[in-house]
């Protein structure tokens, strides 16, 4: 098994601690962030694509920072 | 007798039915495969993000919380298994 470079377990906490905010709502919110979320880390994106793949980090890190703050109800989804 | 810990640890082997239990229910695994030692890609066909859900998934069944750092390390049963033995917090 290939180790996960530094970019791609960033990828992945960022995705940890998405669901673990989910977790905080109730169980049909959960969910749908879940499968929101899933979605989005799913694409597919070059491993070469550096660049966009740290700015796409940047944008689902602000999302995240959206979801925890008290009162967010909806992610909007941006293509 | 020395200092006495009131830390209570869970038995292996029910850990074990329990870990097994989680994963095979995962719905992307055929749980037909699932053994202890079974490793979530390479033996189960999971990806890096399900990884993440069936050690999210052991969390929500042993009420705790793994730190990046171990959840990061727990790549099959048995290595859940023994992170879960070894947290004296695991109900």
């Amino acid at each position: 098994m290939r180790k996960h470079s530094e970019l791609q377990m960033q990828v992945l906490r960022l995705y940890r601690d998405i669901l673990r905010c989910a977790r905080s709502r109730g169980p049909e919110e959960r969910a749908q962030i879940s499968r929101f979320t899933r979605d989005k880390f799913s694409q597919p994106i070059a491993r070469t694509q550096v660049t966009r793949i740290e700015y796409l980090l940047g944008y689902g890190r602000r999302q995240l920072e959206m979801l925890q703050m008290a009162g967010t109800k909806k992610v909007e989804v941006r293509r | 007798m020395g200092a006495r810990s009131f830390a209570t640890f869970l038995d292996r082997a029910d850990v074990t039915d329990r870990v097994l239990g989680v994963v095979k229910s995962f719905e992307k695994v055929d749980p037909a495969k699932v053994t202890a030692k079974s490793h979530f890609v390479s033996d189960l066909g999971l990806d890096s993000l399900d990884t993440v859900e069936v050690v999210m998934a052991f969390e929500d069944e042993f009420t705790l919380e793994i730190e990046d750092k171990e959840a990061e390390k727990i790549q099959t049963c048995e290595d859940a298994i023994n992170f879960i033995c070894a947290h004296p917090h695991a109900k």
